[in-house]
């Protein structure tokens, strides 16, 4: 196991001496300020600028008639709109002043004229016949399949079957930096610099919208203050309206989205309906699986086919199921649109997984562990996707979940505490499983590459190039550690550039916790170069012969066979430069090529898939469905911890987020219309509210990540809202079968459970 | 236009600045800068009187009139104060239930009672202790109690040129008291509901039983005479009958909105329990006369 290091950005952070975009100032800047739709469905007629003009710090007002190249693909949500709105929050026209107080104010004087058309704002409704359609002819987006054995088979097999239906609802990245950008327009290209998610998707878009070729577009990541999957087609939209300024006046340009912005026009995670059919035999087998999923996107496609690709695919859980059967329908609606957020359609199907096999084992009146384990994935299982599985590290995770809970205990205890309660409180354990595809998989999310550069400079500091953002999940650090591990360094030798989209090659978007197997393959690709260009130096210099085997450690190059014989890494170095060759390793890594079938939704979906499993214990208070979380354990395979620093960092704060998910955060909508557009009504929970996280970690070597690590940011959110459900619906003794499970649906609830 | 931020040492001073009632006043601000941000640039108030340079309206003392506090007087200082611990305890422990620490470091008493949210946790504590508000202006000094200052949401009697400058709060000596606020999350959370009870006896017997509830109704709803049948009978059914009572006051008032459905049984659940609990404090069994 390797020894914590420190994250390599924590000194700027702390310290206030990292640059956001926000901070940048530069010589005669102007500021924009977005007029936005007001109406959730329609066509505008008239956009009048007079006002804002009279004023004499305002340069101009942009809108779509001054895009020079185009404002955004079919069905995408464009820069600006040319006549169609579909959302409130679509955006109509770019406000320029020489200070931010004043393009807004000026923003505020535009009067914007609409034909009105009907909206739809129900999935369900939405592709009925005869609604307004959103996109072309219909809202229908896609019905993404899965189809595996046999349902009749699964359902005569079955000795109980059980149907329930299943809801998760709209939430938020929240990220504490709302998006921000400042460009330049340097004359024969364009500099933009802003915190992105996916900076070769926004250099592309940026692209597009100013009708230039990528190669003058030059895109410098500046610190990015929080994405959770957020900061995408965003910051794409943001990038290009800044640039559009720059592009148009000639000169600087910012514009900086307060928080009632970023969250009316921010992109969301998708509310599903889901239903889910389920058989079994008495032991607890499970014979057969449907799920119909109704998801909604939105007024824009983005990522939602590609969201939804991953719930078919993860739809069955790490079951063992012989006949699944699984629809996943992308619905548009007029509401703010659906993309990518921590998870990407995994937490909501893992939501309905799992509390329906808490309500399965209920009905077979069997341990919910029990059940899960009974139905396990194990190595050579033929998972729903028709994949036969490797390294499944399930049945490893419930073990610890057993014993790091104590499980039998706890269950014990927690019936002892209620039969004593003679007040309101009662508590409640449950738990959830997880397995998650790493990486891209084969749902056309990209081309699963990246590059990574290592160049060890003359006096024998090391600089590292990733085309992957860091955007907080420490992906720095990681190279860091991988490089000085490899080269037998000290952390502190190296530095990790800022990403600067003219440095280093197109490595695709930083999603779906790829970045530590991706980006890290291709760091270990770089170091090998180097480590080659070492040897040749040093055999070339006599030093060792070529073909020894070389140990590096302790800032050394020593011969295996021989520890005695050694030089220093920087001697090394020096002989290597002053031998006219370089010490500049270029990484390119690709994933495993993929295969999928598209019409049968069978094939190999993903390299790899990753496994947890959850357990929570809570306190209800019966008076007023007020949830507290005592205990929340969360156990991960991560594969060999590249610095369990990190790994408790983004367990206990990907647990934090999940707690908001399943308790507290709602984006509440009526008509089309946000109702809580800041963070006094959309609530985040605080210290105060996520109770005692405890990770617990498992190593299970991956045979396909750097060093034997694999991804963690995404499955650690994934399942904690059905963990935290099920113990409510344990301390209830009913089932809540919705998200969020606030005051409103828990004290709903025990009522219910009154009455039965 | 003339912006101008008055901050003098001496209450008379302020006193007659804010004379001519143009004055927008400010405490802790917390309440106050982000009302401001929501206004229009044109509806900006651009003269600030500032109260917190007036040593005289921090005071914490203990007088024959009861716990004297005086308007600029924070939660901070409540939960820090020894003499607020050993008299009257309970606003000590609703203090902490205010916001975070932040704002529990910035926020007035004063600015509390002046802003006037229904939700509000210390007002049904003020309602419940029958405490009073001691308001001047130039030449004036009036004393209300605080269920004659607040009037509705977000109003009170507050004339312009006018500030509250104390609460005085009586001290019910021996009192067995309670406080229990619900919020969404356990921090810097708004009231969904509040409410205060107390209770004082005498060789087992209930001589004094009180309730307030918040942020049920645009003011604190004081249920105190409702709870006087509890003297002779603590019955269940007893209890459960003042539970109903309370919705239906909080139905006439307020009407029956969509946030009934969850605020109506919690309501009739927090009210029952504030008794119970209350009377468990006092070391009174509610099943028993
Ligand atoms: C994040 C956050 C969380 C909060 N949580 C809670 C909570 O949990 N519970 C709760 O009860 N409140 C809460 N509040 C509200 C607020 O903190 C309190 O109402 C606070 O007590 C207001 O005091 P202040 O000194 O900041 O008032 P200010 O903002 O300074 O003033 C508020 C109003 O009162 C007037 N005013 C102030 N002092 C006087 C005076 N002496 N005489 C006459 N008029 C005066 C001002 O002109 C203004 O109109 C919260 C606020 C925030 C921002």
């Amino acid at each position: 196991m390797f020894k914590e290091i420190p994250r390599v950005d924590i000194q700027a952070k702390l310290t206030g001496g990292a640059k956001y975009a926000d901070d940048m100032v530069f010589p005669r800047m102007v500021y924009g300020a977005m007029v936005r739709c007001s109406i959730a469905h329609g066509d505008i007629l008239s956009i009048d600028a007079e006002e804002a003009l009279k004023r004499e710090d305002v340069l101009r007002v942009i809108t779509y008639d001054d895009i020079p190249g185009i404002a955004g693909k079919a069905k995408e949500r464009p820069v600006l709109v040319k006549e169609r709105v579909r959302f409130i929050g679509d955006g109509i026209a770019i406000v320029v002043a020489t200070s931010q107080q004043a393009a807004r104010e000026a923003a505020a004087k535009v009067a914007v004229t609409y034909k009105e058309l009907p909206a739809v704002f129900n999935p369900a409704e939405a592709i009925e016949d005869k609604q307004p359609a959103i996109h072309g002819v219909s809202n229908l987006e896609k019905v993404i399949s899965m189809r595996h054995g046999d349902m009749e088979q699964g359902w005569n097999q079955a000795e109980v079957i059980i149907e329930e239906d299943v809801s998760t609802h709209r939430v938020q990245h929240a990220a504490i930096e709302p998006e921000s950008a400042v460009a330049l327009w340097q004359g024969d290209h364009i500099e933009v610099y802003c915190p992105p998610k996916s900076p070769f998707n926004v250099r592309r878009v940026i692209s597009e919208t100013l009708g230039l070729r990528i190669n003058k577009v030059r895109l410098i990541t500046s610190t990015v203050g929080g994405s959770f999957g957020g900061k995408d087609y965003d910051m794409s939209l943001l990038g290009s309206r800044v640039a559009l300024i720059a592009r148009l006046t000639g000169r600087p340009a910012k514009m900086t989205y307060n928080r009632e912005e970023a969250i009316t026009e921010g992109t969301k995670r998708h509310p599903y309906r889901m239903h889910y059919k389920i058989g079994a035999k008495k032991d607890g087998t499970l014979t057969g699986l449907q799920v119909d999923v109704l998801s909604d996107a939105g007024a824009y496609l983005s990522k939602s086919a590609m969201v939804g690709w991953r719930s078919c695919v993860e739809s069955s859980g790490p079951y063992l199921i012989p006949n699944v059967h699984t629809d996943v329908t992308v619905a548009y609606t007029n509401q703010i649109y659906s993309d990518s957020l921590r998870g990407f359609g995994s937490p909501q199907v893992d939501y309905g997984i799992e509390v329906v096999m808490d309500k399965l084992a209920v009905r077979l009146d069997m341990d919910p562990l029990a059940l899960r384990r009974k139905n396990a994935l194990k190595d050579g299982d033929e998972h729903a996707t028709g994949q036969i599985l490797s390294g499944v590290s399930i049945g490893h995770c419930l073990d610890a979940l057993e014993e790091s809970s104590d499980y039998l205990e706890t269950r014990k205890r927690i019936t002892q505490f209620n039969q004593e309660q003679n007040g309101p409180l009662r508590r409640g354990f449950g738990i959830a499983a997880l397995h998650r595809g790493e990486a891209l998989g084969a749902g056309g999310e990209g081309i699963d590459t990246a590059g990574v550069n290592v160049h060890i400079e003359k006096d024998g500091s090391v600089l590292i190039y990733c085309g992957l953002s860091e955007v907080g999940q420490g992906c720095q650090t990681m190279m860091v550690r991988i490089v000085s591990e490899m080269l037998g360094l000290k952390p502190e030798r190296c530095r990790v550039s800022r990403l600067d989209t003219d440095y280093v090659p197109d490595s695709g978007p930083t999603v779906a916790s790829r970045g530590t197997v991706i980006a890290g393959n291709a760091t270990v690709m770089a170091v090998e170069i180097i480590k080659e260009k070492i040897r040749n130096t040093l055999a070339q210099q006599k030093w060792f012969k070529k073909n020894a085997e070389l140990i590096y450690e302790d800032e050394k190059i020593r011969l295996k066979n021989n520890p005695e014989v050694e030089v220093s890494f920087e001697e090394a170095v020096k002989l290597t430069f002053s031998n006219c060759d370089n010490l500049y390793g270029n990484g390119w890594w690709a994933a495993p090529k993929l295969v999928w079938n598209w019409e049968k939704g069978q094939g190999d979906a993903y390299f790899n898939y990753v496994y947890g499993a959850c357990g929570c214990e809570v306190e209800v208070d019966l008076d007023t469905g007020k949830t507290k979380i005592i205990r929340f354990l969360a156990v991960h395979d991560v594969g060999t911890a590249l610095n369990i620093e990190e790994v408790y960092g983004q367990i206990c704060g990907g647990v934090a987020m999940g707690i908001g998910y399943s308790l507290m955060e709602e984006v509440k909508l009526r008509d089309g219309r946000i109702q809580n557009t800041n963070l006094d009504s959309y609530l985040l929970p605080t210290a105060m509210d996520i109770g005692s996280i405890e990770p617990v970690i498992l190593q299970e070597h991956s045979a396909i990540g750097p060093l034997g690590a694999k991804g963690l940011g995404e499955p650690v959110t994934s399942i904690v809202a059905p963990a935290i459900t099920n113990a409510i619906s344990d301390a209830l003794g009913t089932q809540i079968l919705e998200l969020p499970a606030d005051l409103e649906h828990v004290l709903a609830a025990s009522m219910r459970e009154e009455q039965e | 236009m003339k912006e101008q931020w008055i901050a003098s040492e001496t209450l008379d001073m302020l006193l007659d600045e804010i004379a001519d009632g143009q004055k927008t006043i400010v405490a802790g601000g917390t309440d106050l800068l982000i009302q401001l941000r929501e206004m229009d640039r044109e509806e900006k108030p651009t003269e600030i009187a500032d109260l917190s340079c007036i040593e005289n309206l921090k005071r914490i003392e203990v007088t024959e009139d009861g716990l004297i506090l005086g308007a600029t007087v924070t939660y901070t200082d409540l939960t820090n104060s020894d003499l607020v611990r050993e008299t009257l305890p309970m606003l000590a422990q609703a203090a902490m239930d205010v916001g975070s620490p932040q704002v529990r470091n910035k926020g007035t008493l004063g600015g509390s009672l002046a802003n006037a949210s229904p939700a509000a946790d210390m007002a049904p504590v003020w309602v419940l202790l029958q405490a009073d508000v001691v308001l001047q202006k130039k030449g004036r000094e009036r004393v209300l109690s605080v269920a004659e200052f607040l009037t509705g949401n977000m109003t009170t009697v507050l004339e312009p040129g006018e500030l509250i400058v104390e609460i005085r709060c009586p001290l019910w000596k021996g009192a067995s008291m309670h406080f229990i606020k619900v919020g969404r999350r356990n921090a810097a959370a708004i009231a969904r509901l509040n409410g205060a009870a107390l209770l004082r006896t005498d060789g087992g017997r209930i001589t004094d039983l009180r309730m307030a509830i918040g942020a049920a109704t645009p003011t604190p709803l004081d249920l105190s005479d409702a709870c006087e049948g509890l003297a002779s009978d603590r019955s269940k059914e007893a209890l459960d009958r003042i539970a109903k009572e309370t919705i239906r006051r909080v139905e006439g008032i307020s009407g029956r909105r969509a946030s009934a459905i969850w605020k109506f049984p919690a309501l009739e659940n927090l009210s029952r329990r504030l008794l119970i609990d209350v009377m468990q404090k006092g070391g009174l069994n509610s099943e028993t006369v």
